[in-house]
């Protein structure tokens, strides 16, 4: 039997009545190099977790290199779409107060860093910047496979697959959560399926499941924070995009469109890389793991 | 010197190459051998859950390995959102559980002992009817329903789901044919209004059609804990928390006395006071049935 045995420990950080798991990586035993090299917060992508299979070696490649990592589930992890929870605004705070932990624990830098939802997520909180807490220690933000604008993205591929019901109907339905019409009750939220989202038959894995707070806040037409290029101006602190070349989710000149928005917007040091690989990188961990580490080491060591 | 209490985090696969995450806590000893003696409890979660959900599966663990035990917690196919994705078939757990016993006698562990929380309870007696080990010594089932698919259909019958359950048993077999777990078609379904009366998106559920067929369907055999509960010869505890409002009072006593008369007279059922379904509500009580089960039945 082939049996892998993961580093870290799995940590809850106490927030409002609830908890933030995490899993905590390579933990540093020297002041010196808590002080000087960043941490790196990691943020799962949609339906993920601090347990996700995509990735989940990128924290032993860190720490083997002397990098600590924490990874953390957010409300928008496991079945937070599905069950009204997933709130994307909500997650800001979240990621502020596990910012506010590991400065707690004595960690005085720390790059954000989210595969697909979460660099929409990591660039969000970046750029509301000192509106929130545990910012200041932020150095640096690594968004993978982000969408240009998440709501974009998701209408476009709804079409693609002529999808049931379309974007449109579901944006008229939510609006009666929403923006109900003179001397009409909101009305209540509720789980939906949206089936061919992505792909063309009627099977679970081309299905999504919102209710409709959660697709309002993430993909309607209205989902301000998940709009990546309103926001990408503002973030001042490094960036590394990487993209993956045969992404059949997001668009090339998405990516490079991303890029231009920060750099246009003054911040000097924008990063981008391609990787012939798909939107979950299979297969190409490692050389996405180099990258990751180069970026690091040339602002950090 | 002592060895100290340790938290590892393990992943391996099932034998159809399913992925399983579990985490391994193992109490203070003064030697690896006497650590592989102590009593380790395999943990397995509920509907819809997973090893960090909160309750028996969040609070458990620890609190017995700071009374000198072992625990393994797993995530099964169902955890998460496994019911909703497709992958998550109830008969196919059985894999789940084959996998993590055999990583644990691997590891040299002689006292398992297999605590299942609500579903985990009736996939734990599941795996139980249809296998021995043994290593395995004895099984805790706490919030065990007589019948899964009995259940469900009283409580959408209750609530009034939409659809109700006989429309979507019809629904489901037209979907699926005649070979429901080969069917190469399948769907999401949303119950509306199945778990309770309010009107907030948790009182939903999400399938998918041939999950829903394994877990709760008419034909569900494995979910119907009455119908092989008598395959099984180990020791069983079964738990209830006396407020528990999913599992009525009658269920597990019925399913005692079906492993009885069937000749198992070690099984035990114990009301927890103070506690709904979950029973870690009231620890002292819960802790102090599950130490004496493993107490009593772990190999000297």
């Amino acid at each position: 039997m082939q049996v892998e045995r993961c580093s870290g420990t799995i940590i809850s950080i106490p927030f409002d009545n609830h908890k933030i798991d995490a899993l905590l990586c390579g933990i540093p035993t020297q002041n010196k190099h808590i002080a000087e090299r960043p941490v790196i917060l990691r943020l799962h992508g949609i339906l993920g977790n601090l347990l996700d299979e995509t990735e989940h070696k990128l924290p032993s490649v860190l720490a083997a290199h002397g990098f600590s990592s924490l990874t953390m589930n957010t409300l928008l992890a496991n079945l937070g779409l599905f069950f009204g929870f997933g709130i994307f605004d909500d997650t800001m705070p979240q990621i502020g107060k596990a910012c506010e932990f590991l400065g707690k624990a004595g960690f005085k830098k720390i790059v954000i860093a989210g595969h697909g939802l979460g660099g929409c997520m990591a660039i969000r909180y970046a750029a509301l910047g000192h509106d929130l807490p545990g910012f200041s220690a932020v150095k640096g933000i690594i968004a993978i496979a982000t969408p240009y604008s998440m709501p974009d993205t998701i209408r476009r591929r709804w079409r693609r697959f002529n999808s049931e019901p379309t974007y449109n109907e579901i944006y008229e339905k939510a609006k009666r959560v929403f923006k109900p019409s003179a001397g009409e009750e909101p009305a209540r939220d509720e789980p939906f399926v949206v089936k061919r989202a992505h792909g063309d038959t009627y099977l679970p894995e081309h299905s999504e499941v919102y209710t409709l707070k959660t697709w309002w806040s993430l993909a309607g037409p209205e989902a301000e924070g998940t709009k990546v290029y309103k926001h990408m101006g503002r973030v001042e602190v490094p960036i590394l995009l990487v993209h993956a070349l045969h992404d059949d989710i997001l668009d090339r000149s998405e990516f490079e469109d991303l890029g231009k928005v920060a750099m246009d917007a003054g911040n000097s040091d924008v990063t981008q890389f391609f990787v012939e690989a798909g939107h979950t990188f299979e297969g190409r961990h490692h050389e996405l793991g180099q990258i990751t580490l180069r970026w690091l080491n040339d602002r950090f060591s | 010197m002592k060895i100290r209490e340790r938290q590892e985090l393990i992943r391996f696969r099932t034998r159809d190459r399913f992925l399983i995450n579990s985490l391994l806590i193992t109490a203070e000893s003064h030697r690896k051998e006497e650590i592989l003696d102590i009593p380790i409890l395999l943990q397995i979660h509920g509907q819809l859950g997973h090893f960090l959900a909160r309750g028996t599966p969040r609070l458990l663990p620890h609190a017995l390995v700071e009374r000198g035990f072992n625990t393994m917690s797993m995530n099964t196919r169902l955890a998460y959102a496994g019911q909703i994705t497709g992958q998550g078939i109830f008969d196919d757990t059985i894999k789940d559980i084959d996998a993590a016993v055999e990583f644990l006698t691997g590891e040299g562990f002689k006292n398992i002992f297999i605590l299942g929380y609500s579903l985990g309870a009736s996939m734990a007696a599941y795996w139980a009817s249809n296998r021995e080990h043994a290593n395995v010594k004895g099984l805790i089932l706490e919030g065990l329903l007589y019948s899964s698919p009995d259940s469900k259909r009283k409580r959408f019958a209750e609530w009034g789901s939409s659809p109700t359950y006989e429309e979507a048993s019809e629904k489901a077999k037209a979907v699926l044919g005649d070979d429901p777990y080969n069917s190469a078609r399948d769907e999401i379904l949303i119950f509306y209004h199945s778990r309770g009366p309010n009107l907030e998106p948790l009182s939903d559920e999400i399938f998918t059609y041939k999950t829903w067929w394994f877990m709760a369907g008419p034909e569900a055999h494995a979910t119907m804990t009455y119908k092989h509960i008598h395959k099984i010869d180990l020791p069983m505890l079964m738990i209830r928390g006396e407020n528990d409002h999913i599992v009525e009072e009658w269920e597990p006593a019925a399913l005692a006395q079906v492993a009885r008369k069937s000749g198992n007279q070690n099984v035990r059922v114990r009301q927890i006071s103070d506690a709904g379904h979950d029973c870690m509500e009231n620890s002292d009580e819960m802790l102090k049935e599950i130490i004496h089960m493993l107490t009593k039945w772990s190999k000297e």
